[in-house]
């Protein structure tokens, strides 16, 4: 078991990842979590520009894992915490001179779809595109199936240095597990 | 009418309006796990304070130094709730304030300006 956890760790460092959330996440890890990525950055030369995007998108990551993971709010989850706070994982790690977030969490299956298509449409924007696209967005009512605004993935896109990448792996009839990229 | 006093957290802004004086204030940080139910007080005062309003001059101070995108929805739905209120006649400013060593305060600044018809909003330069 104590040698599991070390080539976990082990793994993390090959992959330039250096701060970790994985389990039930809430509001107050995030601000904390943030709080070291912030002081990470700055220490290693980083902007105020490139530390405010990578908080930006540890935000709307954060939310969308406590407001959309399949665990949440699902009844029928035996285990009562991660019903309660949303569960997922998220990681910032360094890969050459750009740092990069990661996020994974279970969604239903049913929003697959939508959510890749959304996902594949936005890749294609350009930045002007897709700051119309926020202020469209920003302008109309939220889609009945969010509980933000609708806005968080383009936020993301806009703060990223290149498009969003996104994996969905299939678990079983109900769920699916979606890995979302963000490289500033 | 009574003002509305609520202090900041980590996660969500200081608001004070005052009735009084006709100046409402918003600063600080907003990104809220839950973005309605924070800012559903804000809305409630607002529009008891907008209905009674006369012709008084209303100055809106906004210093806001981050926000996430749930509360840039929010600040939208303001902004238009205020646009309605001076196509009623009625003299509402609007002060976006920025640190000068904060580029990215002044792009969001004029990102709203951008979306706004009939509202004035001012980009203000702090002064230290």
């Amino acid at each position: 078991m104590l040698t599991n956890l070390y080539q976990i760790n082990q793994s993390f460092d090959c992959q330039g990842i250096f701060l970790n959330l994985s389990g039930p996440l809430s509001q107050n890890l995030m601000v904390e979590m943030g709080g070291l990525m912030k002081t990470k950055m700055k220490l290693e030369g980083s902007d105020s520009a490139t530390i405010r995007k990578a908080f930006s998108v540890l935000v709307e990551l954060n939310h969308n894992i406590i407001h959309y993971s399949a665990e949440k709010d699902d009844e029928n989850n035996e285990n009562k915490i991660n019903c309660q706070y949303g569960c997922g994982i998220i990681s910032v790690g360094k890969e050459g001179n750009h740092y990069f977030l990661l996020s994974g969490n279970l969604i239903d299956n049913h929003r697959v779809k939508k959510l890749r298509t959304h996902l594949l449409m936005l890749s294609k924007m350009s930045k002007e595109e897709l700051k119309t696209e926020y202020h469209n967005q920003r302008k109309s009512n939220p889609d009945k199936d969010s509980k933000g605004a609708g806005l968080g993935l383009i936020e993301m896109s806009r703060n990223a240095c290149r498009p969003l990448e996104f994996k969905f792996d299939r678990i079983d009839d109900k769920h699916t597990f979606f890995t979302l990229k963000t490289v500033i | 009418m009574d003002n509305l006093l609520i202090e900041a957290t980590k996660y969500t802004p200081r608001i004070f309006f005052n009735a009084d004086t006709n100046i409402l204030e918003i600063s600080g940080e907003t990104y809220p796990e839950n973005t309605a139910e924070f800012y559903s007080p804000v809305f409630d005062w607002l529009e008891k304070y907008l209905n009674q309003l006369q012709n008084q001059a209303v100055i809106v101070n906004m210093e806001i130094i981050y926000f996430n995108s749930s509360s840039s929805k929010v600040l939208m739905d303001l902004f238009d709730r205020f646009e309605d209120s001076v196509r009623e006649g009625k003299n509402i400013v609007i002060n976006w304030i920025f640190d000068k060593e904060d580029e990215s305060a002044l792009e969001y600044g004029e990102e709203f300006q951008e979306d706004l018809e009939v509202l004035k909003l001012n980009l203000v330069e702090k002064s230290e």
